[in-house]
């Protein structure tokens, strides 16, 4: 049972049809990203989640199959838009919405303290919000969001439009606030991100879920290839039989040698297989090869993103 | 929970130092500009007796009436000036009436009195004399007092002379007032452009505690213009609330409940911050102007198709009852002008109850 069970959700307006039959589990601890095109049900998923947003059927539940009800005073939201006072000064923005959740008094000022202090804004907290760059004012979102130390936090694409030591430092917070045992439901359309922090990925579009699980999981069940290089020095004795030896290998699908300048190249290409690497050396030394370069390439998950969803710009769809 | 949003919002408002301009300067300065620039429209002796005259028709033989009715006629004539002129053919004397020969004609009979006016065309000195003579007649019928005695002189005739400054602080006040609605406006708009109301929802709090303690922001907002704008009505403009400032306080206290709650829906109801801002400048100005804020009551009531239209602005039931309460006369208007402007408020409430759950919904 995970700490959001998702079942069957749907959700429409009027004729269309946001969220057609979605089903997650979100486990607790996990960093779980969701990813989609524009309009592919990202955010109604999350409305739905958060308990903002009413269904049509399905069911969400938390914790030990409980409604959202007073369960969702466990979720930390981090919303796209910036979600702060820009009159009131940082400090008063935190104060403002950890007191919301019942904090008074020292405690209310140590958790306050203490979420400025995370996102790098205490040495600026009696400044007004208005006055604060992009990404400061992201942090301070996200310092809104968690002051409440929440089990969940749901983060919709939190780095937009920032610069990138913004960004680095919302990335170490997210992992942070993992580490300290918070579970994270993230959506981004930064692929690099997904691939940094997440550790399990659903990938939705038309408003259902299309591809779910880790990185590898989706690559596996994609039946989509990774890519190992070798180059070996001068030299082209032995590589009929590093060929053969190669091709014999289970998780290998295929092996290109080519030679120019005399120099020869070969490219693997092969399903996961975590020993791969060390039975090719092994391979040539066996065939008296020496490897002047070897690395592998996995397909990127914006690769395995456009495969899924298409290339086709989805503007106002 | 409801105090936390309260505080904050407080905040909100006096860090903003527009806000502040606006509470503290806007009314002094449509008192001010309005009272100078305007004084000619004022000068025509607005609600005074200047000239007025009432017909009355002796319809009763009883000589006890009639001498009662000679004294509280020698008792108007000297309080206030007014005429008095006696007619034997009514039906003429109320044609006369009806085309503003003369305030109203007043019926002797045997049990009391009748009293006949224009209903559509009674100016402002007839109603404030009619109202005088009611009171006085009523303490007669009642007994409070003797034919002879001396307790006639308990009934006291305040009538203050409306200059320009006396009629624009009150007007001018109630306008601003009016404008107060769009700081409301932007406080409800805002929490829906920042996204701060599903945060606001997700710890627990509704959309009704957020509504109220902006609505009450905009209350105390109201309540600080009112006063700032007695402050600088009595020192500098040196005019005299009369003693009946605190039901000109009560009146104005519903106008500021109305603004803050139509401001509040049309926060709701904007979907940007111009839409908001048009719509409340817009219905202002529109009220300001039919409700006599700018050109004087007076005459706006005796043009004839606008006399009709005025009805429709809820500052015209304002400044009504603010002018019958400045002259010490409590009576009808006053009721009205609450009536209406709490009517209208719970209007506002039931349209903003239906808003605020679509908001919900979209949020």
């Amino acid at each position: 049972m995970g700490i959001v069970n998702i079942k069957d959700l749907k959700k429409t307006f009027g004729d269309l049809t946001a969220v057609d039959g979605i089903s997650i589990t979100v486990e607790p601890g996990e960093i779980h990203g969701i990813l989609g095109p524009n309009g592919a049900g990202k955010s109604t998923t999350i409305g739905c989640i958060t308990g903002l947003l009413p269904y049509d059927s399905g069911s969400v539940t938390y914790e030990n199959a409980q409604p959202i009800g007073k369960w969702k005073r466990n979720i930390g939201y981090i919303p796209q838009d910036l979600a702060i006072y820009p009159d009131l000064s940082a400090e008063e923005n935190v104060r403002f919405f950890c007191s919301l959740y019942g904090f008074k008094g020292s405690e209310l000022k140590k958790k306050t303290e203490e979420a400025l202090d995370f996102v790098g804004l205490l040495e600026v907290k009696r400044k007004k919000a208005s006055e604060f760059s992009g990404g400061m004012k992201r942090r301070l979102n996200m310092a809104c969001g968690i002051v409440h130390s929440p089990k969940l936090i749901i983060m919709d694409e939190p780095t937009v439009g920032i610069d990138p030591q913004s960004r680095n430092r919302i990335l170490e917070n997210v992992k942070a606030l993992n580490k300290k045992g918070a579970t994270i439901l993230y959506t981004t359309h930064y692929m690099p991100e997904v691939e940094e922090i997440c550790n399990k990925i659903t990938v939705i579009d038309h408003g259902k879920v299309i591809a779910s699980g880790t990185k590898e999981d989706i690559l596996d069940k994609m039946g989509k290839d990774r890519e190992m290089d070798v180059t070996f020095t001068a030299g082209s004795d032995g590589l009929a039989g590093f060929e053969e030896a190669i091709q014999s290998i289970e998780s290998v699908h295929r092996c290109n040698i080519s030679t120019e300048d005399n120099i020869s190249t070969c490219k693997i290409f092969y399903s996961e297989d975590q020993t791969l690497m060390e039975n090719v050396i092994r391979v040539a030394a066996d065939n008296h090869l020496t490897i002047s370069n070897i690395g592998s390439l996995e397909p990127s998950l914006e690769e395995i993103f456009l495969t899924l969803t298409g290339k086709e710009l989805r503007d106002g769809k | 929970m409801f105090f936390v949003q309260m505080w904050k919002e407080i905040k909100v408002f006096f860090t903003s130092k527009g806000n502040l301009l606006f509470m503290f300067v806007m009314p002094l300065l449509l008192i001010t500009i309005f009272s100078f620039a305007l004084r000619d429209y004022i000068s025509a002796d607005y609600g005074t007796f200047d000239n007025g005259c009432i017909y009355y028709y002796l319809n009763t033989q009883n000589e006890s009436r009639s001498g009662e009715f000679n004294e509280i006629r020698e008792k108007m004539t000297g309080a206030i000036g007014i005429s008095f002129e006696q007619v034997y053919d009514y039906e003429e004397a109320c044609r006369r009436v009806e085309s503003s020969k003369a305030y109203g004609v007043i019926t002797i009979k045997d049990n009391g009195y009748d009293y006949f006016r224009s209903s559509f065309n009674e100016p402002e000195g007839g109603k404030l004399a009619r109202t005088l003579f009611s009171q006085i007649a009523d303490n007669y019928m009642s007994g409070t007092t003797s034919r002879s005695g001396p307790a006639i002189n308990k009934v006291r005739v305040e009538v203050n002379k409306l200059d320009s400054k006396n009629y624009y602080t009150f007007a001018g006040l109630a306008f601003s007032i009016m404008f107060m609605g769009l700081l409301v406006a932007f406080m409800v708009y805002d929490e829906k452009k920042f996204g701060t109301i599903e945060r606001i929802k997700l710890g627990g709090a509704g959309i009704l505690s957020m509504v109220i303690s902006k609505v009450l922001t905009g209350v105390i907002c109201g309540l600080i213009m009112i006063v700032t704008s007695f402050a600088y009505s009595r020192t500098v403009l040196k005019v005299d609330w009369g003693n009946k400032a605190g039901y000109i306080v009560i009146v104005l206290l519903c106008l500021v409940i109305f603004s803050a709650v139509f401001g509040c829906v049309v926060g709701l109801w904007g979907k940007n911050r111009t839409m908001c801002q048009s719509s409340v400048l817009m219905f202002s100005m529109l009220c300001g102007y039919l409700g006599g804020s700018i050109t004087p009551l007076y005459l706006l009531e005796n043009l004839p198709v606008l006399r009709f239209i005025v009805k429709i602005s809820p500052l015209y039931y304002t400044n009504r009852a603010i002018i019958s309460l400045y002259n010490g006369i409590i009576d009808e208007k006053t009721t009205y002008s609450i009536l209406v402007l709490l009517g209208l408020t719970l209007a506002f409430i039931i349209l903003g109850i239906h808003l605020g759950k679509k908001v919900t919904k979209k949020a």
